[in-house]
This record gives C-alpha cells, structure tokens and sequence, in this order.
C-alpha cells in the first residue's frame, strides 16, 4: 500500500521532468569577460599596499616567534636535597638487651595496637572523642577533618592518635 | 580466762575482717534491678523481631552509608548535644528531660537516618587499608560510638512514650548497626561491635519493663549466636600476622640483602612505638642478642649449617622470630577454638605463656603484638551471658503471664518455654526467691572484674 503510493508519486516527478525544455543561454560570453577585467584592474591598485603590509608583518612575527621557542633552556642545575623518611620509627631496644627481657606494653606503639588494647580493656570509652567542636565547619578541608576527629593529618606524627589524646571527661 | 580471752578477740577481730570483706565484695558487684509484668508470648510467635531478617534487608554495603553518617556526626557542630546524650545513656528513664531529649534527638535526625539506612544493608565491607598495619588510621570508630548512644536514646525515649513497635524498630537497627560495626577483619571492630550491642541490650532491659510491654523472650531467642563472632579478625592477627612487616611473615622466602634486612627490622619500630632515645632500633643490637639462639632454633630444626652460613643474619632471626610467634599464636588460639566452658583454664593460660614469653628471645614480639585473647574471649561471652540473662528474665515474665501465679520458686518450674542457661558455664543460672525477689546470678568469673559480675534482681509488679 505504501510502496504503490510512492510509485504514483515518482511518476508524477517523472511526468514534470519529461515536460521541461532545454532553453538558450542567457549569458554574454563576451560582455561577461570584459567586466572580469574591469574589475580585475580597478581591485589590484588598492589591495597591493594593504596585502604588503600583512605578508610583512605576519613575517615579523612568525621570525620572533621562531625566536623565542628556539632560544635555549636555562642551565640545568643538580640540586642535592635531604628528604626524612616519612614512616620508619625507632623503638626502645634496650628491653631486649639486657638477659631477655622484653619491652613492657608502657612504651607507646602503634596506633592500632595502642587504641586495640585499650579497647580491650577499658571497652567502647576508649575511643577518642569526636573533637573539641563535634566535627568541622561544612564545607572544611579534610585537614579540619582530621584535627576534629583528634587525629593529625598524615604528614604529621601519627602518634596524636593515641587514645588518651583530645579524649573527654565524658568518653 | 586468760588464755581464752586473746583467743576472743582474734576471732573477734577475724570475724570482723571476713564481714568487711563481704560487704566490699557485695559492694563491688554490679547489680541489675528489673520490675517486670507478666507477657504472654507474642502471637505470631515472631511478631517482634530484635534482628532483621535477610530478606528484609536491602541490597549494597552498609559501609559507604554509616560512613556518610560519620562525617554527617563529625560536621555537626553542637558538641554539647552529644555529651549530654551521653550523660543521659546512664540516667534512669524517668529522669530523662523529654523536652530537651527529643530537642537533641530532632538535631541529629539525618545520622540517625542515616544508620538506619546503612544498618539495614544486606552487607558490610569496611575495607579498611590493612596494607598500612598498624599505623593504620580508624577515625570512623568515635563516630559509631556516639551514633549508638544516639540510637540507644532514640529507642529510649521510644520506650517512655509507649511507642514499642517504634522502640523495637530502632532497636532492631542498633543491633544490625552493631553486627556491621562487628564485621571488620580487625579486632576492633568486633569490640566496638559487641559494645554497640550492649547499649542495645540496656534499652531492652528498659523495654522490659516498660508498662505492657510485649514479651521479647522469642525475639532475643532468634539474635544470631554468636551476634559478635571474633573469630575472623583473631585469626587474622594472629596466624595472618596482619600486622607484621610482610618481610616477617615469611622470611625463608625472601631474598633480602644484609641492608634490606636491616630496613625491615627498622620498620618494627612502626609496631612497637617510639622509644625515648633516636635511633635505639639498632638492627646490629638485635643481631648481637638473638642470633646465637636463632642459629641454634634453626640448626635444632635441621637445617644445614652451609645454608645457615650463607643467610644473612637478620634473616636468621626474622626465622626465629617468626617461629616464636606461631609456636605462642597457635597455643593460644587452639582455646579460642575450644567452647568456651572447657576452654576456660586453657585461656588462662594463654597470659602465662605470654608472661613466659617474655624470658625467650624469640617470644620478644609475642608479648607486644598478640591481643588479651583471653579478656577478648571473656568480652564476647560476657555478652551472650547477657543474652542469656534476659531471656531468662523472658521466660519468667510468660510463665507469669500463664500460670497467672508470680515468679517461679525454682527455674525449673518453668515449662512454657527453655530457661537459658549460662553460656560461660553451659549450667543453669544460679537462681533464688527471697521476699518475692529472684536474683538470678552467675558466679563472678576467675578472668573477671567486679563490674564483669552477673546478676539480676527481678521483681514482678502487676
């Protein structure tokens, strides 16, 4: 049903295109040549000093360019800077030393360790508090998250975290 | 008479130091009072539920949302709200200032939302960064402590407005939120954990007692045994040497220069804490005290002396080490793995064979790393004691509520449902009726401390 429809339209088209006639040019070749050069001569005396102009300062400026990104690196220098091992602690050995005797659980550990303990034996209050103000502005920076949650950020001493640290009366 | 005199007064002065020692004693236990009225059972049988069921829960970790709350907690600024819910978490629920409780509870109405969401998660991965060890960071622990209060209080306040369907609701929560706490492949967790229930346990007794309050005995009945199961993050710290250099783990396998050697024993310091003196973590000490007997521990073993001669030495003692470890690791979790009841000596023990450890070279690190299994074990037990107890209360409040007579003479009398025994002992609860008072006890603990102590007086108001 579709495709018949379309056929009756493309034979109306079809039917159009049969009734056009070729028709004569209405174009002068002769007359259309000499204002081609009419034009051509008055455009080039005004176009000449501008087109100059341009060519002379697109050179200027691609040479200083070429200039400037060829000019050479600064010096390069070796520079010898001490970096601190972020991580690496040192422990209390002499424990150990003297006829086996081990460090006692007094000395500060890790904090996993220290904060586990202490849960083990004091229960849930062990627990750091939330900080001194419940927690940082909205909107602060993971830096105000960690002061408020009484630990320091990462790239400080991590022993702040010990329990007892920040700890309220109340917890 | 004069011989007998001396005599009178040293039993006089005996008598009256064994009275001292009582009253202190009798002083020192911690002593739980419910007023209770009889309850028939909940029909259907599981009409209340303390624990949601699997199918109730939705789907996705728990973890990301009670995260959420956390900093929802911590970006809350009024700090005072939350110490005074934690002062009213110890204050009798008659006393608690309504006005001001539902004030509070209306400003932390999000976290509290919040927990709700998280604690009703199918699942829990906390995915902590165990590849830092134990200078890992676990801020989110402080959080969890106050959003259980918050919801402890929520569930009270509940209670105090005759709202038990909304009191059991949050309760179920808290004690779902305590089983996700619980989940973390570390020790810690599991204890936060099991303390989050047990603030949901307070409120329960407080529902207990609650005017016509419905009878929980089935609905504790159906709380997962154990609620806080420890047994994954023990393993972990202890055969998984969670917390160990990697190095340590498995020294034969590896292949360290002398000076490589040296920067693991170094990074020990990460696990024993600082010391007073900078750069007292010599491994050239450690060497000097412990190789001799490491070589000997290894020689012992079988192990050829060419290929003894070829090891570097801190590789030696990183062996022996480890083998001093494991040997003090395994004899104390063959106890953890034992019930509990005949496990008890056993878990004694395991303190002598740390103390002991302390003599051995290579028991240095035991003494430093490996947890109180035995107040672990103790903390766990205590709480399903708990459980236990309160169930037993249950099933004295239904009894009641049968026979329409008042508290049982003996716990045996009770037949409509099981009296729960005591999970430390695996024997019935020690019981007494006196003056229309029961006291139901459990005999303190030889690991426990006073406030460890079980016992409830109970009294059947009408």
């Amino acid at each position: 049903m579709h495709g018949a429809h379309n056929e009756e339209e493309l034979r109306d088209v079809e039917r159009s295109l049969a009734r056009l006639r070729p028709a004569a040019a209405g174009i002068d070749r002769d007359e259309l040549m000499f204002r081609a050069g009419q034009a051509a001569a008055t455009g080039r005396a005004g176009l000449a000093p501008g087109v100059a102009v341009l060519v002379a300062l697109v050179a200027s400026l691609a040479g200083a360019g070429t200039t400037w990104l060829a000019r050479p690196a600064a010096p390069e220098r070796i520079v010898q800077v001490t970096v601190e091992k972020p991580v690496l602690r040192v422990v209390e050995l002499a424990p150990i030393m003297p006829a086996g005797e081990r460090p006692e659980r007094s000395v500060a550990r890790a904090d996993y360790l220290e904060l586990r303990d202490r849960v083990l034996a004091e229960g849930m209050d062990a627990l750091p508090s939330l900080g001194s103000a419940g927690g940082a502005a909205p909107g602060g920076t993971i830096d105000d998250l960690w002061r408020d949650l009484g630990i320091p950020p990462r790239h400080r001493a991590r022993k702040a975290w010990a329990p007892s640290a920040g700890r309220s009366a109340q917890s | 008479m004069r011989k007998a005199t001396p005599m009178a007064v040293l039993a006089f002065l005996a008598a009256c130091l064994c009275a001292t020692a009582t009253a202190q004693e009798q002083e020192q236990v911690a002593v739980r009072r419910l007023a209770v009225r009889p309850a028939a059972e909940p029909v259907p049988a599981m009409r209340y539920r303390l624990m949601p069921t699997f199918h109730e829960r939705e789907p996705g970790n728990a973890a990301t949302v009670l995260k959420t709350a956390a900093l929802m907690l911590v970006e809350h600024r009024d700090k005072e709200a939350l110490d005074k819910v934690a002062k009213w978490g110890g204050m009798p629920l008659e006393q608690l200032p309504r006005e001001e409780v539902q004030s509070v509870l209306s400003q932390f109405a999000d976290v509290l939302r919040y927990v709700e969401l998280g604690a009703w998660r199918e699942r829990c991965d906390w995915d902590w960064p165990l590849q830092e060890g134990a200078a890992m960071l676990l801020p989110d622990l402080a959080a969890y402590r106050n959003m259980a209060r918050l919801l402890a209080l929520k569930a009270r306040m509940q209670i105090l407005e005759h709202d038990y369907d909304g009191a059991i609701h949050t309760l179920e929560t808290g004690f779902a939120f305590a089983s996700h706490v619980a989940e973390g492949r570390i020790l810690i967790n599991g204890l936060v954990g099991s303390a989050i229930a047990s603030l949901m346990l307070d409120a329960t007794g407080d529902l207990m007692q609650a005017p016509d309050a419905p009878s929980l005995y089935w609905a504790l009945t159906a709380l997962p045994r154990p609620l806080v199961d420890l047994r994954q993050a023990i393993e972990f710290e202890l055969t998984g040497m969670a917390f160990w250099p990697k190095e340590l783990r498995k020294p034969e396998q590896m292949y360290l220069s002398p000076r490589q050697w040296a920067e693991v024993f170094r990074s020990l310091g990460n696990l024993v804490g600082e010391g007073s003196r900078s750069g007292s973590l010599s491994p050239t000490a450690i060497a000097l005290v412990t190789y001799t007997d490491a070589k000997r521990h290894l020689l012992e073993k079988g192990r050829p002396p060419e290929e003894l001669e070829a090891m570097p030495v801190l590789q030696v003692v990183a062996i022996y080490l480890r083998d001093g470890w494991r040997l003090r690791a395994d004899e104390a979790l063959k106890w953890w793995y034992a019930p509990y009841p005949q496990a008890r000596a056993g878990l004694d023990a395991i303190e002598r064979v740390v103390a002991e450890a302390r003599k051995d070279k290579s028991g240095w690190l035991v003494a430093l790393l490996m947890p109180a299994l035995q107040r672990a074990r103790f903390h766990q037990m205590r709480f399903e004691r708990r459980i236990a107890g309160l169930r037993a209360v249950e099933a004295m409040r239904v009894h009641a509520g049968v026979t329409g007579a008042g508290l049982p003479a003996r716990l045996e009398e009770i037949e409509r449902v099981p009296v729960p025994l005591n999970p430390m002992r695996g024997e019935p609860f020690e019981y007494e009726l006196r003056d229309g008072r029961a006291v139901l006890s459990a005999p303190l603990e030889p690991d426990g401390r006073p406030e460890d102590a079980f016992r409830y007086e109970i009294e059947l108001v009408r």
